[in-house]
C-alpha cells in the first residue's frame, strides 16, 4: 500500500475507526494505529478494505481492554467519557452531540456498533455482516431496534410512514 | 436484504451530521511508521544476506588461516 492510499484512508476513515474502536477501549488511537500497520504490512491488501479493517480495529480494541482490565471501571465512567465521542455541533437545528453520545453510551454493545459503523463509518449492512460473522437482515434488525431506543431516550418522533394506495 | 432499503430514518441523518471527534494521533508519525512497516520484509532480506556474507568470510577467513 502506498503512502497516497494510506493517507486517503486515514483522511476518510480514521475519525470513525477511532469513535468505533472507543466503544471498548481507551486508546482508541492506538488499537486505529496498529490496524493501519498492519494492513501496510500485508503483502496485498485484503478484497474487502474497509469491513477488514474495521474488523482488526474491533479485535484490537476488545484486546486491549482486555489487557488494560479496566473494563469494569471503563464502563463505569463511560458517561463521563462520551462527550468526547463527537466534535461540538455548531448547527442550533442538529442534535445536542453531548445528549446523542451520552444516549448512544448507554445501548447494548452489540447495538452501538452496528449505529457506529453504519452511520459514522459509511458501511452497508453487508460490510457490517462481513466484519461480524453475521447476517445483514440480523445487522439489520438490532440497527433499527437501536435507532427506536435512541429516538425514546432522545425525544425524537417516529418518523410518519408514507404509505401508498 | 431488500433491493429497495427503506427512506432514511431523520435521526439517522440528525445523527449522521455529528461529526466524531478528530482522531488525536499524529499523521507524519504514522505515515513514518507505515513506510518502516512497509519495508520490513526488505530490510529483514538484507539483514539475512549481511548476516550470511559474514559467515561465509568468517569460514574462509578461518580455512585461510588454519591451512598457513
Amino acid at each position: 500500500m502506498g503512502p497516497d492510499q494510506l493517507a486517503e484512508l486515514v483522511d476518510r476513515y480514521a475519525a470513525a475507526l477511532v469513535l468505533y474502536a472507543r466503544q471498548w477501549c481507551d486508546s482508541p488511537e492506538d488499537v486505529v494505529q496498529t490496524a493501519l500497520l498492519k494492513l501496510c504490512r500485508l503483502r496485498t491488501p485484503p478484497d474487502n478494505l474497509v469491513p477488514w479493517l474495521y474488523r482488526v480495529v474491533r479485535n484490537g480494541a476488545i484486546d486491549a481492554s482486555r489487557a488494560a482490565r479496566r473494563r469494569h471501571k471503563y464502563e463505569a465512567a463511560a458517561a463521563d467519557i462520551a462527550p468526547k465521542w463527537f466534535a461540538p455541533s455548531y448547527d442550533p437545528t442538529g442534535l445536542d452531540a453531548r445528549a446523542a453520545a451520552l444516549a448512544l453510551a448507554d445501548l447494548a454493545v452489540e447495538t452501538r456498533e452496528i449505529i457506529v459503523m453504519h452511520l459514522w463509518g459509511g458501511l452497508t449492512f453487508e460490510q457490517i455482516a462481513q466484519t461480524l460473522d453475521s447476517s445483514a437482515a440480523t445487522c439489520y434488525r438490532r440497527y433499527a431496534a437501536g435507532l427506536e431506543v435512541l429516538r425514546q431516550k432522545l425525544g425524537v418522533e417516529t418518523p410518519v410512514k408514507n404509505e401508498t394506495k | 436484504m431488500s433491493d429497495h432499503p427503506p427512506p432514511a430514518d431523520p435521526l439517522a441523518v440528525a445523527l449522521s451530521k455529528l461529526d466524531p471527534a478528530p482522531h488525536g494521533f499524529d499523521r507524519d508519525a504514522l505515515m513514518f511508521a507505515a513506510g518502516s512497516a512497509a519495508k520490513l520484509r526488505i530490510i529483514a532480506f538484507w539483514k539475512a544476506v549481511a548476516v550470511g556474507a559474514v559467515l561465509v568470510a568468517g569460514i574462509f577467513a578461518w580455512m585461510y588461516f588454519t591451512q598457513k
